[in-house]
């Protein structure tokens, strides 16, 4: 078993094989033999830890046990992040607000947890695709910062790239 | 503002590399800066020449087109040419001119960080054959030299080749002092074949994947002693070698875990290997052109993997006419050998029946992708025949033609939805005869508040036929 502890100071129990999901949590007591990860903190606590955390444990509660993809399979690599396939447990998993969403990914990234975050970036992809600049930025509430004349030079760089 | 206020910026890319439509990347490029930055590497990181032609335009010689390359963007704004990692081009561009044409070769030279090369001569250019028209089979020739030229200072480790056009012996020579391949791909449908000669020695150390298009002619001593070189190899993929020699080129590549090959059964009976074959391999695939002895292909299948290893099987034909059954005594033994290891089965080189798709789905549990070739009327069993592959996502069943025109029966969306959606089934691809069939969960924003649900929706693909 392996203690927790995260930045807001609340603590977790979990088994070492569901600690073990995270890349992070793992080198750290594998590098310090310790049975104690403190803390697996995010960013500074700068939004509340524990509520994307419990997310994180319960899919690695989930995904405990299955083989960690590994750096020197290029093609495994390769393939994993081509399909846009979500698997049917980690759709509904993903099924969450933006907000959380975007915590998740946070998390996943902090704590190196590889296929979380392919959950996470797919799901997000697959809102993007088809879509226009307009609606992505309503998408994610983000606004237009060029100026005309950056768009137009954009537009005209990148203009190879259009719909044929 | 919460997405930019929120995510680091270099969060973005990981988001952005699901994105494999360039529309899309381009979509996002021009949403804000901090988009533009992260997009933009990714964007450029795969540089593709496609020429759109009007095919519809009477003469064939000046059709309209139009060309979509960022060469252009690249002379202008050179220090994208850092994020260029795969480049490919296609031969008929220096058709459109010249100064096009050594443009790409000026930006070619500048991308520091390429990794891999594609090049192909497009079948709609060079319709005729080398004597017809000398001029511009040996332009293209040139052309491949004078890229080839340019890779020879850069970091590439993987280059294909697709050309209707034959190799001069200029060229070849330039080709060959390329070093550090890992993956190599060699498809020359005119001239000699090439099959390495002279360059398998260099590439030894190296090369792991190697595909050769054309090896029809080529006596087995010289392959054998080409592949000798090539200890490294992991994939192989060879068309028009004799079947016999195959074996013999196993003992040789005791890395080798993907092997795709034709079979090419030879009047001369070849000696079987001095040395016991000790292949492991976990990829076979074997196209046939549908007139072999199927006891002759089974035997020689099974003599290719006599251990287990093998997670993926593909008996492919080139012709569908439905001459050859699959024996079911050949199914038995490969799950005796294979069966808790096989995930992907295709068989569309021979035909079954629905008792040996039942037969397969029951041997072979670990099954996820299953295609096969039916002759029958009734496709109403096919629920029944994979009802045991518990791990199955993709069915495909081609149905024979002469059988297929005698039945009224259409495979349904409510049919493919009843499959998919059966507990525990996790069938997400269903093609009978030629109509597909997808369902996937979509994630689907509540407008009213901003969250996510998901929906199961299936639809049918008029996608490309997949193999």
């Amino acid at each position: 078993m392996v203690l927790l502890v995260t930045s807001d100071n609340k603590n977790f129990v979990v088994d070492r094989e569901v600690a073990d999901r995270s890349v992070f949590v793992k080198n750290t007591l594998e590098a310090r033999g310790l049975s104690i990860a403190t803390p697996p903190m995010l960013n500074g606590g700068c939004f509340e830890l524990t509520s994307p955390f419990l997310q994180v444990l319960e899919y690695c509660q989930h995904h405990r046990g299955e083989p960690l993809p590994t750096t020197d399979d290029a093609n495994a690599d390769e393939n994993r992040k081509r399909t846009t396939d979500i698997g049917e447990w980690d759709r509904k998993f993903i099924t969450v607000d933006h907000e959380m969403l975007f915590e998740i990914i946070l998390a996943a990234n902090y704590l190196d947890i590889k296929p979380l975050l392919d959950v996470g970036c797919k799901t997000i992809g697959n809102m993007v695709k088809g879509k226009s600049p307009e609606e992505v930025r309503k998408l994610f509430d983000i606004v237009n910062d060029f100026t005309p004349e950056e768009e137009a030079q954009i537009k005209k760089e990148n203009e190879w790239a259009e719909d044929p | 503002m919460w997405i930019s206020e929120r995510v680091p910026e270099d969060l973005l890319t990981p988001i952005f590399e699901q994105l494999h439509d360039q529309r899309d990347l381009y979509t996002c490029s021009l949403v804000s800066r901090t988009f533009n930055r992260a997009v933009t590497p990714i964007l450029y990181r795969s540089w593709d020449t496609r020429v759109v032609v009007d095919l519809s335009a009477n003469d064939r010689f000046k059709r309209p087109h139009k060309i979509f390359d960022p060469v252009q963007t690249f002379l202008e704004t050179p220090e994208l040419l850092q994020y260029v990692r795969h480049a490919q081009a296609t031969g008929s561009i220096y058709k459109y001119g010249t100064k096009l044409f050594e443009n790409l070769l000026t930006a070619l030279g500048k991308c520091r960080h390429l990794e891999s090369f594609t090049w192909t001569e497009q079948a709609d250019r060079l319709t005729t054959q080398p004597h017809e028209d000398p001029m511009a089979h040996s332009v293209a020739d040139q052309s491949l030299r004078a890229v080839t030229r340019v890779l020879h200072d850069l970091p590439v480790t993987e280059l294909k080749i697709r050309s209707y056009v034959g190799l001069s012996e200029e060229t070849w020579s330039e080709l060959i002092k390329i070093r550090g391949l890992k993956k190599l791909s060699l498809w020359c449908m005119e001239g000699q074949p090439r099959v390495l000669q002279g360059w398998s020695e260099t590439l030894g150390n190296t090369l792991t994947h190697l595909e050769l298009g054309r090896c029809n002619g080529v006596p087995p001593t010289v392959l054998l002693s080409v592949l000798s070189h090539l200890g490294q190899l992991r994939s192989l993929s060879i068309r028009g070698a004799p079947s016999t020699v195959i074996p013999h080129i196993l003992t040789l590549l005791p890395h080798l875990r993907f092997l795709d090959t034709d079979y090419n059964p030879s009047i001369a009976k070849g000696r079987p290997p001095e040395q016991p074959l000790i292949s492991k391999l976990q990829g076979l695939t074997v196209r046939t052109t549908g007139g072999a002895e199927p006891h002759n292909i089974t035997g020689w299948i099974k003599n290719l993997v006599p251990y287990p290893s093998l997670e993926s099987f593909k008996l492919l034909g080139f012709s569908v006419h439905g001459d050859n059954d699959l024996p079911r005594r050949f199914v038995l033994d490969m799950a005796q050998t294979h069966g808790q290891l096989l995930k992907q089965f295709h068989v569309t080189g021979a035909s079954l029946l629905w008792p040996d798709v039942q037969c397969v789905c029951a041997m072979f549990p670990m099954i996820e992708d299953l295609s096969v070739l039916i002759f029958t009327n009734d496709i109403t069993l096919i629920n029944e025949a994979v009802i045991e592959a518990k791990n199955l996502r993709t069915l495909r069943v081609e149905v024979g033609m002469a059988s297929w025109k005698a039945s009224r029966n259409k495979f349904s969306v409510e049919e493919a939805r009843e499959m998919m959606m059966r507990e525990g089934s996790k069938l997400r691809e269903i093609r009978v005869a030629g109509i597909s069939y997808k369902g996937r969960w979509v994630p689907v924003v509540n407008p009213e508040n901003g969250t996510t649900y998901g929906e199961f929706m299936v639809s049918q693909d008029d996608g490309e036929r997949n193999q």
